[in-house]
């Protein structure tokens, strides 16, 4: 699997994680077994993931342009 | 065989570890319940769309990641379609099955041909159909039905979609499902076992015979569990037959054709591929409309199982395929996009959502689990990867 569809695939796994963040908060006031706290905690911590993962998405995607980059450049020298 | 392979052997096949592990947890939390020949059922009819769907994502992202995030509302814009026509047309189901089919290639001719040669990017592309066919089947919907819904559907088509082969009544043992089950136990073995020699006979590395004989005991194990515990269910659903018929052909097409191989090229490096030869535009042409023909036959599915069309049907369903590839492509040989992967991962995600049902959780727990599954899963998958750097 080469490092730009890795990428895609944790842009969405990201994407989809802060959706589930989303979804906890937009039904927060809904009756739930689950403490206010403990929903808070994993609002926050499904949101911090998804912002990562992101982060880590864009950075794979921008070191494969520069092996790519770098590629080229050695073949041109060659 | 020592610990270092054994532990090797156990991180190749993490995801289906994780299953057997996640299924004994709620063997335990349910007491049980969730290894009832009824529970087996229902883990299939409720999985099939993903099964199908899954395939079709998968085919997708091969080419590099992409995703179609239509699938979802397709589904429900085809249910009002199919209700439309079975319903209040009262045409016979087969012509109105045909119909289906086509709306669905129409739709993938025109959605491969957007993204493959007007280059409108794939997330974009199907972003339209996410937001527009939801909205169109709502409208034909409650256009003609005072309710909202379309119902029933003809038991001809739900017996297509979702009946039995050869019914029995529950708690009469199924005999033709046991056989079956013996049959395809048998082919599994028989083509692994041929596969070995003619790799041997060519000289290729071959695994060890008692790791081929553990494979085969387990993979027969659970064949003949899964049809024992159908058997006593009364029988073989359709949706299996319809679920294991689009494995096997996806299976052999990624593993068997050149035509399957071009996919993981174009998803690998798609400038290598085109400059190689192969027909990028049209590989991203045939996962998209491979995908619409997928949807249309998973929506059918659906509607036969729910025996009714609704506004909210096909809802997450584009996620629950997305999540079973990327659940699925962290498992074994080579980890990444291959069907059986994809398999494992919507089984992987079907027992979750089945034993939280079983158990009652409440839904903010539900959703959490689903999202520290998807978490672990890309976690595992970037830490595989330092590691192997």
């Amino acid at each position: 699997m080469n490092q730009r569809t890795r990428a895609s695939i944790v842009v969405i796994a990201g994407l989809y994680i802060l959706y589930l963040a989303y979804d906890l908060f937009r039904n927060r006031n809904e009756p739930t077994t689950m403490a206010m706290p403990i929903m808070i905690l994993f609002i926050v911590l499904f949101a911090v993931a998804g912002i990562y993962l992101l982060y880590y998405a864009w950075r794979t995607w921008k070191l494969a342009d520069k092996e790519e980059k770098q590629q080229r450049d050695d073949n041109a020298l060659k | 065989m020592n610990t270092k392979s054994i532990l090797a052997g156990l991180k190749k096949n993490a995801m289906l570890v994780a299953l057997v592990l996640v299924y004994l947890l709620f063997l335990i939390l349910t007491q049980g319940k969730i290894f009832s020949p009824a529970n087996f059922s229902e883990l299939i009819n409720q999985n099939t769309y993903v099964y199908i769907l899954g395939a079709g994502m998968l085919m997708c992202m091969l080419t590099g990641g992409n995703i179609d995030l239509s699938c979802g509302s397709f589904v429900c814009l085809l249910g009002a379609f199919g209700g439309l026509f079975m319903i209040v047309n009262k045409m016979s189901v087969g012509a109105s099955i045909a119909l289906l089919l086509l709306i669905g290639i129409l739709y993938g001719v025109v959605l491969g041909f957007l993204i493959a040669y007007v280059n409108i990017p794939p997330w974009i592309a199907t972003l339209a159909g996410f937001l527009a066919f939801r909205g169109l089947g709502t409208f034909i919907l409650s256009s003609n039905s005072a309710t909202g819904s379309l119902a029933p559907f003809p038991d001809a088509f739900n017996r297509i979609f979702f009946g039995r082969i050869f019914a029995t009544p529950v708690g009469v043992f199924n005999w033709v499902c046991f056989i079956t089950g013996l049959v395809a136990a048998l082919l599994v073995v028989l083509t692994t076992v041929r596969s070995r020699m003619v790799r041997q006979s060519k000289h290729y590395e071959v695994e060890p015979v008692m790791n081929m004989v553990g494979k085969l005991v387990l993979e027969c194990a659970a064949i003949m569990l899964l049809m024992t515990k159908l058997a006593m269910d009364g029988g073989i659903p359709t949706t299996l037959v319809w679920v294991a018929a689009i494995i096997l052909i996806y299976s052999f097409i990624t593993a068997k054709t050149t035509i399957g191989r071009h996919f993981y090229v174009v998803g690998g490096n798609i400038e290598a591929a085109r400059l190689s030869g192969v027909n990028t535009k049209r590989i991203m042409f045939l996962a998209y409309l491979n995908m619409a023909v997928l949807t249309s036959i998973a929506a059918m599915t659906v509607v036969a199982r729910s025996q009714s069309a609704y506004a909210d049907v096909g809802k997450n369903f584009e996620m629950d395929a997305i999540s079973a590839c990327v659940v699925g492509g962290v498992s074994a040989s080579g980890g990444a996009g291959t069907v059986l992967g994809m398999v494992i991962g919507a089984t992987l995600i079907g027992v979750i959502n089945l034993g939280m049902s079983l158990i009652s959780l409440d839904a903010n727990y539900q959703r959490v689990i689903k999202g520290f599954v998807l978490l672990a899963a890309v976690v595992f998958d970037i830490l595989s990867k330092k590691k192997s750097k």
